[in-house]
């Protein structure tokens, strides 16, 4: 895959840079270092924005402030009319293939387009592959790196070294396999508790079904997986009565039809005392079945909820109710938006706080969690429970003869499953199923003295045989509760266990990318520990102070340390560097990363990342860059684009500009509302623009930029003549720069004049010093310098540009030498 | 297989495709799960940030992944 230089960038309509219908538009080397040079308010960090913008979509700064400061109107360009900003950047592949230019515009109202002038296919994907940590750096970048904590900074080289994705997969990975949130998630819990509960009605169908079986067989029950035999017992024994071999003929228990039987028995025996013995008979298995509930587990499951009733209470009184249940989640939302990024100020009356905002909100929000999850285990707990199955069983039961209006289970379900129960309830459902057991014990020894009275009138067979049926059926109802139950604990066992290798699957997989991923990082930082030692040695000029990079080995943090300070070894850092020397670690930091980085971008934009350092390191920066990193001059460099506001740094610009490794830029202009224009972007499309806006009679809008062409065309004379000029030149006020090249040209003129060293010709002389300087002087700068532009007329303002015209012919001759004759500047006032 | 490295010039998604290849080893069937919901699981931390939400949708889709699969098996013994 080929990687890119950037070749181009075209703005107009976006932040500073205004230059409407007129884009700003510059080339950029891609086998040269590029400079640009502005000072401050020409619009340098403007073109770094605006790559930012194309890239990342959005502007740091700008996310930086609150969403009452509305961010998203800072986009375009004020005084833009067109509502539309543009940004347009061409790339130029590395394996001599097409360049593709990508053009990225926003509305007014902050959509964002992309197309591809050039044709490509995917221009969105293909400004994600430029998304790299590396290509787009700054002061702030440079800066934070060092300050930030362990974690942060592990972050940031993560990102750095394009191993941001693989941090965020192990800690994804560590997410998902944490023991708590998959526990939770995949409600383990919650099948452990089903799982309980169905255990314990297999229990109950067992012992119904012991008992059944003895009471058809007189045998025991001894082996639970024999029960299809033991059901076949049942039918035997009962099919092989007189009365009842039709009923059972052919058929397995399941097919039984236990009512017709009894009608049998009843049209047999007839009378009201048998049907009365058969009632009593049915009722007397329903009380037994009840009787079969285990009081002692229900009795410490009403403990067990009550216990479970009072530590939610407990956790409710420690929130502060529903209202502000509401107001920390609303708080919430706002303090994880975009819209807040202040962590230790409050988003309410935006005091500022002493710790986070954010953790605050957690701490009251996981207490309104425990309650809920509190709740929810009470919720859980019923529903499985067998105090609930007896309650329901006892209520449910015809024997007891319980009205509707006294059952209770259906409001407690409700309050027991919302976790809404309280105390003073749960003890009143506790003594009512006391009372129901009570009620069934004495009512079951009542029937049992019943029926023996009526067994006694009764002829013996059929009433033994009536209870034979009985039990039989009640054999056949047990039997098909436990498969049910049988099958109900198989799925839910099933679900749990294939949850636990789920568990362990994903714990394992996880440690796996957790030990690839520490290595890949460590390898990273091992191949770029000579180059940033290295670059770090050669901006600073020191051997003695060698900083060092420590990846922790189970976590992102990154360390930096002095592995030696002068002597002295693992020292930190942070604390012994001053601000200089740390932005130079961090610079080597991120120039070593970039240079070892196989991205897609094969560019670095720098944008005043020198701003702590002096002249000299400036210059070891720079030297390092233009001869070590810059492509080709290490055929695996990269191309590197300098935005600089540094005067000093100009010099060196300057110089190193007239060569084929360096491309420098210089640009000028009245930003926000009039033309950013650098030197290569044709000084005759400005003028062009100057005499339409004066022949339209639109003076204010020509004003600056009849400014701009003053002092491009007088800087150029400087430039090209080698004009001398103060130290402080370019450091007074702006509004007068106009007025500090003339009195420079002429200063230089008058000390060539003096030492009778001028080349320029007697006639060139007189008409610079007595026509053209005094034209500008006393149309431009005597109205502009002060202020006092209201007398300018369209008129006035073309013979200003006129007048600057002629006088930069006046540092040019005609070179007779060649054919056909051409137009050149002089070298310097004393040579050809 | 067990010796799992990421290879420092392979894109990330090429080395989450040999991950995935390499973690069939511990358990093929789960490692297929996982497959299906890997999109799910990068969702979990962006940037350094941990989504609690993005955690319980992926747990929850790998949930009814189990229980599906669970079902397959069984109709499959079925047949």
């Amino acid at each position: 895959m080929p990687r890119y230089f950037l070749s181009r960038l075209k703005v107009e309509g976006f932040r500073g840079v205004n230059n409407q219908g007129n884009p700003l538009d510059i080339s950029f080397k891609p086998d040269a270092v590029n400079s640009v040079f502005a000072i401050n308010g020409i619009g340098k960090s403007s073109i770094f924005e605006s790559l930012y913008y194309a890239i990342h979509g959005t502007i740091p700064k700008l996310d930086d402030l609150k969403a009452h400061e509305r961010p998203q109107d800072y986009y375009g360009n004020r005084f833009h009319s067109g509502n539309k900003a543009l940004i347009e950047i061409e790339l130029m592949p590395d394996d001599g293939g097409s360049n593709v230019s990508i053009k990225v515009e926003r509305d007014s109202s902050g959509n964002r387009t992309v197309s591809s002038p050039s044709g490509h296919s995917d221009p969105e994907s293909f400004l994600d592959n430029l998304n790299e940590a590396f290509a787009l750096l700054d002061y702030r970048t440079f800066s934070r790196f060092i300050e930030e904590s362990p974690l942060e900074r592990g972050r940031t080289f993560s990102a750095l070294l394009g191993l941001s994705e693989y941090s965020d997969c192990r800690q994804a990975l560590q997410t998902v396999s944490d023991t708590r949130a998959v526990n939770t998630d995949l409600e383990m819990k919650v099948l452990t508790t089903q799982i309980t509960g169905t255990q314990r009605a297999l229990q109950q169908s067992l012992a119904a079904l012991r008992s059944s079986f003895e009471k058809v067989t007189a045998k025991p029950l001894e082996d639970i997986q024999k029960l299809d035999e033991y059901a076949s017992e049942v039918t035997l024994a009962l099919g092989n009565v007189e009365l009842l071999k039709e009923a059972f003929e052919g058929k397995g228990l399941g097919d039984i039809d236990f009512d017709a039987i009894k009608e049998v028995i009843k049209t047999a025996e007839g009378g009201e005392k048998r049907k009365e013995l058969e009632t009593a008979i049915a009722d007397i298995a329903t009380l037994e079945t009840l009787a079969n509930h285990d009081m002692s587990t229900v009795a410490q499951e009403q403990e067990k909820l009550k216990t479970l009733i009072t530590e939610r209470d407990a956790l409710l009184a420690a929130t502060r109710g529903d209202l502000f249940e509401k107001l920390y989640a609303a708080a919430k939302e706002i303090v994880e938006s975009e819209a807040w990024s202040n962590d230790e100020q409050c988003p309410l009356c935006e005091s500022g706080l002493p710790s986070s905002i954010s953790d605050h909100i957690q701490n009251q929000l996981a207490q309104y969690g425990a309650t809920a999850a509190k709740a929810k285990e009470l919720g859980d707990q019923w529903e499985v429970s067998s105090w609930r199955q007896c309650l329901s069983d006892h209520e449910l039961a015809n024997v007891l003869n319980v009205e509707d209006a006294d059952r209770i289970l259906a409001r407690l379900d409700t309050k027991m499953k919302t976790g809404e129960v309280s105390d003073e309830e749960a003890k009143a459902a506790i003594a009512r199923t006391t009372a129901l057991t009570e009620l069934a014990s004495k009512t079951l020894a009542e029937l049992q003295e019943k029926k023996k009275t009526l067994e006694a009138e009764l002829p013996k067979s059929l009433v033994q045989l009536t209870e034979q049926v009985e039990y039989g059926r009640q054999f056949k109802d047990a039997l098909e509760s436990y498969r049910e139950a049988q099958a109900e604990e198989a799925e839910q066992q099933a679900r749990l266990d294939i949850r636990e290798r789920w568990k362990k699957f994903i714990t394992k997989a996880s440690a796996r990318f957790s030990t690839a991923e520490a290595a890949l990082s460590q390898a990273k930082i091992s191949d770029i520990d000579a180059e940033y030692k290295s670059m770090y040695k050669d901006i600073m000029q020191v051997g003695d102070v060698v900083p060092d990079l420590q990846r922790a080995d189970d976590k992102e943090d990154l360390n930096v340390e002095l592995s030696d300070f002068h002597g002295q070894h693992k020292l930190s850092a942070r604390a012994l560097l001053s601000e200089s020397y740390r932005n130079a670690l961090a610079i080597s930091v991120f120039l070593a990363a970039a240079m070892k980085h196989s991205g897609a971008p094969r560019f670095v934009v720098l944008d005043d990342v020198t701003s702590s350092f002096d002249a000299g390191h400036q210059y070891f920066l720079m030297e390092l860059i233009r001869a070590k990193l810059q492509h080709p001059k290490n055929a695996d460099g990269l191309q590197f684009i300098i935005l600089s506001h540094d005067g000093l740094l100009e010099k060196y610009f300057d110089k190193q500009g007239g060569t084929a490794a360096w491309h420098h830029n210089k640009l000028q202009g009245s930003p926000p509302m009039g033309d950013i224009l650098h030197q290569a972007q044709g000084a005759d499309r400005l003028k062009s623009r100057v005499t339409t806006l004066l022949s339209a009679g639109q003076i204010s809008e020509a004003e600056p930029l009849v400014r701009q062409y003053l002092e491009y065309k007088l800087q150029q004379i400087i430039r090209k003549v080698n004009i001398p000029v103060p130290l402080d030149f370019a450091i007074k006020d702006t509004n007068k720069m106009v007025k500090n090249c003339l009195d420079a040209i002429e200063e230089a003129i008058d000390l060539h004049q003096k030492a009778s060293t001028l080349v320029l010709d007697a006639q060139q002389v007189q008409d610079l010093l007595n026509s053209h300087v005094p034209t500008i002087v006393a149309n431009w700068v005597s109205h502009y310098a002060t202020g006092g532009s209201s007398s300018f007329s369209a008129p006035v303002l073309q013979g200003v540009i006129n007048s600057i015209d002629a006088m930069s012919d006046c540092f040019q001759y005609d070179d007779t030498s060649v054919t056909p004759i051409v137009r050149r500047w002089y070298r310097s006032l004393s040579q050809r | 297989m067990t010796d799992f490295t990421l290879d420092g010039n392979k894109r990330f998604g090429e080395n989450a495709t040999d991950f995935l290849e390499n973690i069939k080893e511990i358990d093929p069937e789960m490692a297929a799960i996982l497959e299906a919901n890997w999109d799910k699981l990068l969702s979990v931390v962006r940037g350094g940030e941990r989504d609690t939400k993005a955690r319980t949708a992926f747990n929850e889709a790998i949930a009814t992944a189990l229980d599906d699969f669970l079902t397959q098996k069984d109709d499959a013994e079925a047949e």
